[in-house]
């Protein structure tokens, strides 16, 4: 059990560490560790999950006071949480639903006019988020089992 | 076990008091983990064409501030504690606030070059909307001429609304003009330049002399004409 929260731990700061190094774009970039938060939603119990998004609020944070941003991102692992047991399918394949629905929520709730201002940028994101996401879910498969 | 139930929610709320209670804790670790600016590694050869470039720069610039009226500023320096993390808006986190006298609205310049303005103010930080923010619009003058355009903001800010029949040239000037920043303060360069898809007006894409990322501190100027 420490094992896993370990490895999901050094995945978290690998994924912080590639959104911050890897620029996509001018002036934009992956959000990798957001889709890192939700397929941890998959391996972690709840309070492990608690303890890992305030971790990233923590990081992630840019200001004093709240932002509706920082909500949005901190809420979305949550839902995917609660959403992981009730999707029908497989769970990679729900992982996968997961990740494009919590990309788009995350953007449509932040800014809804970046889809139609920056929709290739958009699509470039959620891509690379996308496949950033699977190669985590499925090297956290590989050992451990997705929680009940 | 009785022990490690309750680790993770009081590790929980400890990290919580952090965010609200020492936010700057956050700002530090995401600065370190960002490592440092491309700049402080850059070699002797890098800066010498720098040095170069910017020295041409300052000849442009002394040309555009000869037919300006004179003004001291009076500024307050801050240095940049965090920035936006998100793709929706580019913005700064500085360390001058209401404390520091910050009121709102006053433009932002790193080497005399105007990269945005103060957005909304805290205690003793601000954050600063900077002109590659998508929201970012302003009116500027172009060139010796002072041809006038709209600067829209983004990961690549250009300038739109150029009268057709002007005449703007790649390496002009771009310098501010809008009411509550610093008149005549420059923003960029012109690199190239365009007829609009309607073509009504020229548009151009800009050059920067500096990368946003790299920026460490900045000056608030306070008394902008």
């Amino acid at each position: 059990m420490r094992s896993r929260l370990l490895n999901i731990f050094l995945i978290l700061l690998l994924a912080l560490l590639l959104e911050l190094r890897i620029p996509y774009g001018s002036g934009t970039s992956f959000d990798f560790l957001f889709v890192a938060l939700i397929v941890s939603s998959f391996f972690l119990s709840f309070w492990e999950l608690v303890f890992c998004v305030v971790l990233g609020v923590f990081v992630t944070n840019w200001r004093p006071s709240p932002s509706f941003e920082m909500v949005t991102f901190a809420l979305v692992p949550f839902v995917s949480f609660s959403l992981r047991k009730i999707l029908p399918w497989h769970s990679w394949l729900n992982a996968t639903v997961l990740i494009i629905v919590g990309t788009i929520v995350f953007y449509a709730a932040s800014d809804s006019a970046f889809f139609l201002r920056s929709q290739d940028l958009f699509l470039g994101i959620l891509f690379g988020g996308l496949c950033f996401g699977m190669v985590v879910f499925h090297t956290l498969n590989r050992f451990y089992a997705v929680e009940a | 076990m009785r022990s490690t139930k309750w680790l993770f929610p009081a590790l929980s709320f400890i990290v919580l008091l952090l965010i609200f209670l020492r936010p700057e804790a956050g700002w530090s670790v995401r600065s370190f983990l960002m490592g440092s600016p491309q700049s402080e590694v850059k070699d002797t050869e890098t800066l010498r064409i720098e040095n170069a470039s910017l020295k041409a720069e300052i000849a442009k610039l002394q040309v555009v501030r000869d037919q300006l009226p004179q003004w001291s500023p009076e500024y307050v320096r801050a240095v940049v504690s965090s920035r936006y993390p998100f793709n929706f808006k580019n913005e700064l986190l500085i360390n001058a606030g209401k404390n520091q006298s910050i009121f709102g609205g006053e433009a932002v310049i790193f080497g005399k070059i105007l990269i945005g303005q103060i957005q909304e103010i805290f205690e003793n930080t601000s954050i600063v909307k900077t002109i590659f923010d998508n929201r970012w619009q302003s009116a500027v003058q172009v060139g010796p001429k002072g041809v006038q355009a709209l600067l829209g903001g983004g990961g690549d800010p250009k300038l739109t609304l150029i009268d057709r029949k002007a005449e703007v040239r790649a390496g002009d000037i771009v310098y501010s003009v809008a009411p509550g920043l610093p008149y005549g303060a420059p923003i960029a360069e012109v690199r190239s330049v365009e007829l609009s898809s309607d073509n009504l007006f020229q548009e151009a894409s800009l050059k920067l002399q500096y990368d946003l990322g790299d920026i460490r501190s900045v000056l608030v100027i306070k008394n902008a004409k």
